[in-house]
């Protein structure tokens, strides 16, 4: 199950990786900066909070695959990280940190709005999802068109230019965000009223799952105050920076209290249901891509053994028939003046009218041995074990005939382990075992030589193919006491056996 | 007249089958060579008057060699042969400077006489 998903877990490691270099960069930047009042200690706080988003968030995304809180999780964390470029004193780097410094709060409204399912459940609640982005992210993003840092009297030490600036307008800037205050205010206590008695009128099962969440609401409204009270309040020393700091350790636990309450959240019917279908996607995209492949590489395989054949025919039997032609001829023409000679033409051409027949015979064994058709696999096994270059033992328990394309596949197996055993291995024996096992041919077969195969090599590969095309599987192992061991497990059913 | 004579193939058999016959027709062996470097070689050390050239080499092709040794000039007369035939071989063969082809199974003194001048 978990290969089958390796095309989700990729996609997740990329967006950990990229989380993490996010992560490195973000904390270079602010605790190199001297915007903040303790640099070291914000780039802390913002690394904690960022990747206890995005590693929680990965996770959930990992074991809840259909469901958005673990995206929405993971996105809360790189938001975060981004938003804390505006303490950098790098200009373009800290007027993109202001121009998103609301979002993560846009997303942790989304995302206590649809715990646990990830479902939009009512239109009040799209409305309150609708407006935090709106709100959070254009209306408090967009101002930064307008602000110019250089002119602002509340800020002693931020950088000094703003490359995003089109128009100065302080008191726009200001206006702005006093109205999104006005009226963000009422509508979060009217969501907090809609959460609590959503809270109040949930069962005994899903007051399991939503307790650690409540933490989570908590901790949200908490940071929001403090935020608007650090915005709103007097400048009091280093009042706004405690504040700021603890509410950054409180937000660090949020995604845990999340993902608790999403892994306490027993899935539906049609959640399961989503969930085997991620699962099976995954699984039948992985199939067809090894399907292709195998396709491929047969259609190669069968290319590459044409190649040889015709190559064997012409380097074989051909030159041999060549010569004996030569030698009729010779033989014919010396037959009158010098019938000694003409009889040793025939000698020769005997000889090699011999070996063409020879070659031809073993080339015919190549493409299909006789014996496998007309005398079935153990037959043709015991032929193959008195042609091998080490002695053989062959252990066949077979009381009947099996499907020919599992004969055949058993039958080459087999004979390319034998030739491997003679050209690579070293043995000094080897042994053959055929059985039926649970509606399965097994076939085994063990040498004592120096081990070592390689089953990403053309001939094992083309087996494996071979094999795999019946819906079997072959396997190479070097068993711990050397030697080789190769297998191959061959269903009957579907392949033309009752 | 006495024509001395070079086989180039890189089967032995042939080589063997080749040389019995062209001696019987009165054709002097003047040596063998079993692939291209071979056959290079021996063209400069024996100076033979002809060459019976395989097409297919184990270290190259024996249409390329012929065009090779007869654009030079002076290179011996050369007689290609293939076991394959000559419509498997396509246009190049009779750009290759050779005076003829022949597939192996037709070889013999005659057909050779008659191929080179």
């Amino acid at each position: 199950v978990s290969a089958a998903r390796t095309p989700l877990r990729r996609a997740l490691a990329g967006i950990a990786i990229a989380g993490v270099l996010l992560g490195i960069v973000t904390f270079v930047m602010v605790a190199s900066s001297e915007v903040p009042t303790a640099p070291l200690l914000e780039a802390f706080l913002t690394l904690l909070v960022g990747w206890s988003f995005i590693g929680t968030g990965l996770f959930a995304w990992d074991r809840r695959p259909s469901n958005l809180i673990g995206p929405l999780m993971v996105g809360v964390g790189f938001v975060w990280m981004l938003a804390e470029f505006k303490t950098s004193d790098i200009p373009l780097a800290a007027s993109i940190g202001f121009a998103i410094s609301s979002l993560s709060i846009s997303f942790l409204i989304h995302l206590l709005l649809i715990f646990p399912t990830g479902k939009v459940r009512s239109r009040l609640d799209r409305f309150y999802i609708v407006y935090a982005y709106v709100a959070g992210g254009f209306v408090a993003g967009f101002p930064i068109l307008f602000y110019n840092p250089a002119t602002d009297p509340d800020c002693k030490h931020c950088v000094t230019s703003n490359p995003l600036l089109i128009h100065a307008n302080l008191d726009l800037v200001h206006a702005i965000f006093t109205g999104l205050s006005a009226v963000s205010v009422p509508i979060l206590v009217t969501l907090i009223v809609h959460l609590v008695r959503r809270a109040r009128a949930a069962d005994a099962e899903e007051r399991r799952s939503q307790e650690p969440v409540w933490w989570a609401g908590l901790a949200t409204i908490l940071l929001f105050t403090a935020a608007l009270l650090t915005n709103l309040g007097p400048e009091s020393g280093n009042y706004d920076d405690v504040v700021w700091y603890l509410a950054n350790f409180v937000i660090a636990t949020v995604p845990f209290a999340f993902l608790l309450g999403l892994l306490r959240t027993r899935l539906s019917e049609a959640d399961l249901v989503a969930e085997e279908n991620v699962r099976l996607d995954a699984e039948l995209q992985a199939r067809l891509d090894e399907l292709r492949e195998s396709r491929a590489r047969i259609v190669e395989a069968g290319y590459v053994a044409r190649r040889k054949l015709e190559r064997d025919l012409h380097d074989g039997a051909q030159q041999h028939l060549v010569g004996l032609a030569l030698d009729l001829r010779l033989a014919r023409e010396k037959l009158d003046d010098d019938p000694r000679a003409a009889a040793e033409m025939l000698d020769e051409a005997s000889a090699e009218l011999a070996k063409a027949t020879e070659e031809l015979r073993e080339l015919a064994r190549g493409i299909h041995p006789a014996i496998l058709s007309d005398r079935g696999l153990e037959a043709a096994i015991e032929s193959l074990a008195k042609r091998a270059p080490v002695p053989v033992e062959v252990d066949a328990s077979l009381d009947h005939r099996l499907p020919e394309p599992v004969e055949a596949a058993a039958y080459f197996v087999v004979s390319e382990a034998l030739t491997n055993v003679g050209r690579h291995a070293g043995a000094g024996r080897a042994e053959v075992e055929i059985r039926r096992s649970n509606g399965n041919l097994v076939v085994e077969i063990k040498d004592d030589g120096r081990g070592g195969a390689d089953p990403a090599g053309s001939g094992l590969r083309g087996l494996a193919d071979r094999v795999a095309a019946l819906d079997g599987r072959l396997e190479v192992e070097d068993p711990a006491g050397g030697g080789t061991i190769v297998r191959a497990d061959i269903p009957l059913s579907g392949n033309g056996a009752s | 007249v006495s024509r001395r004579i070079l086989i180039v193939d890189d089967h032995a058999g042939f080589r063997a089958s080749a040389r019995r016959m062209l001696e019987a027709g009165g054709f002097e062996v003047a040596g063998e060579a079993e692939d291209a470097a071979g056959a290079r070689v021996a063209v400069t050390e024996l100076s033979p008057d002809a060459m019976l050239l395989d097409v297919q080499l184990p270290d190259g092709d024996g249409i390329a060699l012929a065009a090779e040794l007869t654009a030079d000039g002076g290179s011996p007369e050369i007689v290609l042969c293939s076991s394959r035939g000559a419509d498997e071989l396509g246009s190049a063969l009779t750009r290759s400077g050779a005076c003829g082809f022949l597939t192996k199974d037709e070889l013999s003194p005659a057909a050779i006489r008659e191929l080179l001048s």
